[in-house]
């Protein structure tokens, strides 16, 4: 009995404490956002918005960003739908190592790929201009900006949602259904359509959320290549630098809404096709292609691919090497050396980002672990409305885009709040671990979702029932079945903070500079090869992160 | 149960530490502010600034050097003042120092900065200074036209800001975007000519044009010279200590243009920030950065002009020749400026281009 109210204690403080949390950083700050996105001179209504709409260009931005949205949707799923179909139908050689290139992208943060990119396939880039050579053509055979250019970049980036995601589905179709299915008569495009598809189709959905919020709040790559194709996210930047932050408040607003509205609609649409997951029997066994002429074609395209991911890479640990001034003018670098590598290591306020930027990634895993799992625990168990409000809660930021995540956060915490014990945080150390905390909330709890929910919890009872503490239980059973998921979950967020852009440009501060934002900066001030090396350096701290995923989750391989 | 054990201390370490981070600038801001008796300098400066790095370096490290404060600072470029403003009522920064004369305009009616009375205020022209000692303006920032000789020759460079309008040049000019605090500050400057003879609308017309002859808006200034030094582009306009650094360290073969209404010369201001952490320091730094010896240094090694005169005699020779200045109201510019860079940025920019791929 008195266990009993302790547990109970515990768990209303849990609570409390969960919540104190969710509603202080995440609901408070949005309100505030969309309160200030109606104070306008004469006081509080709708004329921002009246104006805002009544403007064509503002209307082609909005247009430009569900466009945005919805293309990179398209490329993607495209991509990485058919990549996770050869790669788990097809005998590939060397299948291991190529599944490692076609998850690389993953380790390298969007800044540096789209500074990588533009010093390849910009009008005067290695590739352009080498292209340009050989062919001896007049004029450069591609532009590399606007719509295109950003459409590259977010096809790179982002193509592994759906590569993962589908691979990982395929994995559970029982090949002795396609096989009977076979036997009967059906056809190819019959068993696709009966068999397959209904199976990667969460794969599918889930992934197609993920790029589309990714794709419309992205802002590096339209800031830097995107030219005249102009999109919510930059605007918003403008009008906060014009020092008109109501404007940027119904900026962010709007974009709020359009991730929300997309999530729940795709969501919905999930919950009416959602099907029993198939228990895998037999693993799909791959097949060669028989046609020589078609198995030639199939691997010049999966050869130009693998390719057209792994350049960029090379290129920024070559770049990394260059003699920065020699690439202001000569298009093939001349001038190679250990320079920056000396001027990284050398000097504490150039290495000091690197640290920044590792010690902020560690505070979000450490924290983000704090706060998952105990709900994700309680969520799995029971299915309450406290809990389903909770994870209702902690998934939101996934349809918030970085950007409005922390407009919101400059919004609440620039004025004491109460929710920090009436603290100001706007340019604090803090502000960023707590962005990224936010940001990393939803994938966190989704891997331990999935980690808790694999676990059979009559293995619990048959601990307990045989005498076990809940600790001990804990310790020998609980903790070794689900660790490995939530391991690999807390090195994907740590990949993903280490590297972020959009949110630490808006919130860093002296304390705090991350090496995204000392990446850019080496850029913007004529020292490009600086700037790569901070590349190389994060691509290999990411790369021991992924190594670690790839041990621990075999799910992935 | 040892993790559990140790995710808990580290969660106590983390809020414990986060208590202390946020508790301290605020203690000391309010033991400050109300006496200010004691002027003993406190052992850390915090700079925002529009600087690049190695400036910044420079100028900290000397500091550092005479008066034993440590200097962090970071360069916000065009974000600058939104951030001081963001930080108003809980100021983590000591020192502004960056960024036009309209800006501290402006920015002092929001009653952001603490005034300060550095010894060679007297010296300085009534322009360069704020009437109550609010900000300081101790660097003059050019921002010129400028070609690559290798593209084009004298005659066919544009003379003056009105030709970039011009037809001929379609798609020879490229500029930074409105990140950059010097080029907000050129927009306006621009505009400002029109405005003052009542005639705004062929300021946007004029805008208008020069779009439709731009080639392309960089992020940063790296790819903007790059573009030039690769010959994409012919035309552009920047600081014209940029110019210098691009011509002298990286060799590239630019001609600054003087221009005929003249340049756009704006005044880098410093100011120190009201309910700072450091006060005392902040003062000191107000009266060390905008001293003729830091002016002279800025002026040898960075080719940032001096305001003071006693500075500028030991300055590089060509920054004893004068280019024609543009004239402009900066106490104008600091009440419009929002307004207009507004207009520029989301109904002129780009207008009617939108969609269509290059």
């Amino acid at each position: 009995m008195k266990k009993n109210s302790f547990s109970a204690i515990l768990k209303i403080c849990c609570y409390f404490v969960l919540f104190w949390v969710l509603i202080g950083v995440i609901v408070v700050p949005m309100l505030n956002t969309i309160g200030l996105s109606f104070h306008t001179e004469s006081g509080v209504d709708i004329q921002n918005y009246v104006d805002y709409f009544s403007l064509e260009n503002n209307l082609n931005v909005i247009k430009n960003t569900l466009f945005l949205g919805v293309l990179t949707i398209i490329l993607c799923g495209i991509v990485g739908t058919t990549l996770a179909f050869y790669m788990s139908f097809i005998k590939v050689k060397n299948q291991k190592f190529i599944h490692m290139i076609l998850l690389s992208p993953m380790m390298v943060p969007g800044v540096i790929i789209v500074i990588a990119f533009i010093q390849l396939y910009g009008e005067s880039g290695l590739v352009t201009k080498s292209i340009q050579l050989i062919l001896g053509l007049k004029n450069i055979p591609f532009h590399f900006n606007g719509l295109g250019g950003i459409m590259f970049v977010h096809t790179y980036t982002q193509y592994v949602y759906f590569y993962l995601n589908v691979y990982i589905a395929l994995k559970y179709v029982d090949y002795s259904t396609i096989d009977a299915a076979r036997g009967l008569g059906a056809s190819r495009w019959k068993i696709f359509t009966s068999i397959l598809f209904p199976e990667v189709l969460p794969a599918l959905l889930s992934s197609a959320i993920i790029t589309f919020i990714s794709g419309i709040s992205s802002f590096s790559a339209p800031n830097l290549i995107g030219g005249r194709y102009r999109v919510l996210s930059t605007q918003i930047m403008i009008a906060k630098a014009n020092n008109y932050m109501n404007i940027a408040s119904m900026q962010v607003v709007i974009l709020m809404i359009m991730g929300i509205s997309v999530m729940y609609l795709i969501r919905y649409y999930e919950s009416k096709c959602a099907q029993e997951s198939m228990i895998r029997v037999v693993p799909i066994s791959k097949q060669k292609i028989e046609m020589p002429l078609l198995r030639w074609i199939v691997n010049i395209i999966i050869g130009a691919t693998i390719i057209l991911i792994i350049v960029p890479i090379i290129a920024i640990f070559l770049l990394s090497f260059v003699k920065s001034s020699s690439m202001m003018m000569d298009i093939f670098p001349k001038e190679f050396g250990l320079l920056n590598y000396k001027k990284l290591f050398s000097k504490r306020r150039v290495f000091k980002p690197f640290l920044n930027s590792i010690n902020m990634s560690i505070i979000t895993v450490v924290v983000g672990l704090c706060i998952s799992i105990p709900t994700a625990y309680l969520t799995t168990k029971r299915k309450n409305k406290i809990n389903r409000i909770a994870e209702l809660l902690i998934m939101l930021p996934l349809a918030m885009p970085v950007s409005t995540i922390a407009i919101n956060l400059i919004n609440a915490f620039n004025v004491k709040n109460i929710f920090i014990l009436n603290h100001i945080l706007i340019g604090t150390y803090w502000i960023l671990p707590i962005a990224y905390i936010i940001t990393s909330l939803p994938l966190f709890m989704r891997t331990n979702i999935i980690a808790f929910e694999s676990f059979n919890t009559s293995l619990e009872h048959a601990s307990r029932s045989l005498g076990a503490g809940p600790l001990y239980t804990f310790k020998r059973i609980t903790a070794p079945i689900i660790s490995p998921a939530i391991i690999s979950g807390s090195a994907l967020v740590f990949i993903k903070t280490i590297g972020e852009y959009t949110m630490s440009a808006l919130l860093y501060g002296v304390y705090n500079r991350t090496i995204s934002i000392a990446m850019v900066n080496a850029m913007q001030e004529y020292d490009i090869g600086l700037s790569m090396s901070y590349g190389v350096l994060t691509i290999l701290i990411c790369f021991l992160a992924m190594t670690l995923i790839l041990k621990l989750d075999k799910e992935i391989l | 149960m040892k993790k559990v054990l140790i995710l808990l201390l580290s969660l106590v370490l983390v809020f414990g530490l986060a208590g202390c981070n946020s508790n301290t600038p605020k203690d000391d801001a309010s033991a400050e502010t109300p006496t200010g008796a004691s002027s003993e300098l406190e052992d850390k400066l915090v700079i925002y600034s529009t600087h690049s790095e190695e400036m910044l370096e420079a100028v900290s490290d000397a500091f550092t050097e005479k008066t034993g404060v440590e200097v962090e600072f970071i360069n916000l470029k065009g974000e600058l003042a939104d951030r001081v403003r963001a930080e108003k009522e809980n100021p983590q920064a000591d020192i502004m120092f960056g960024g036009a004369s309209s800006l501290f305009i402006e920015m002092t009616e929001e009653g952001i900065f603490e005034p300060t009375t550095p010894t060679w205020a007297g010296e300085l022209d009534s322009m360069f200074k704020d009437s109550e000692g609010n900000w300081y303006g101790t660097i003059k920032t050019p921002v010129m036209m400028f070609y690559n000789k290798e593209m084009l020759t004298n005659e066919q460079a544009p003379k003056d800001w009105a030709d970039l309008a011009k037809e001929e040049y379609k798609g020879l000019i490229v500029s930074r975007d409105s990140a950059s605090s010097s080029i907000r500050s050129t927009m306006m400057s621009l505009i400002f000519q029109s405005y003052r003879n009542d005639k705004i609308d062929e300021a946007w017309s004029f805008l208008k044009n020069l779009d439709t002859n731009m080639k392309n808006y960089y992020n940063s200034g790296t790819m903007l010279f790059q573009s030039i030094g690769k010959k994409e582009a012919a035309i552009s306009y920047a600081t014209q200590s940029s110019i210098i650094d691009n011509i002298t360290q990286n060799n590239m073969p630019l001609e600054i243009i003087d221009a005929e209404s003249g340049s756009v010369i704006i005044t880098d201001g410093v100011a120190a920030i009201k309910s700072a952490p450091h006060p005392n320091a902040a003062k000191a730094f107000v009266e060390f950065a905008g001293s003729a010896e830091i002016q002279a240094m800025f002026a040898n090694e960075f080719n940032r002009i001096p305001t003071l005169n006693s500075a500028l005699k030991d300055c590089p020779e060509w920054m004893q020749t004068e280019y024609k200045a543009m004239d402009v109201d900066w106490s104008v510019l600091s009440e419009k400026q929002s307004e207009w860079l507004q207009k520029w940025d989301s109904e002129i920019r780009n207008a009617d281009k939108d969609l269509k791929k290059e």
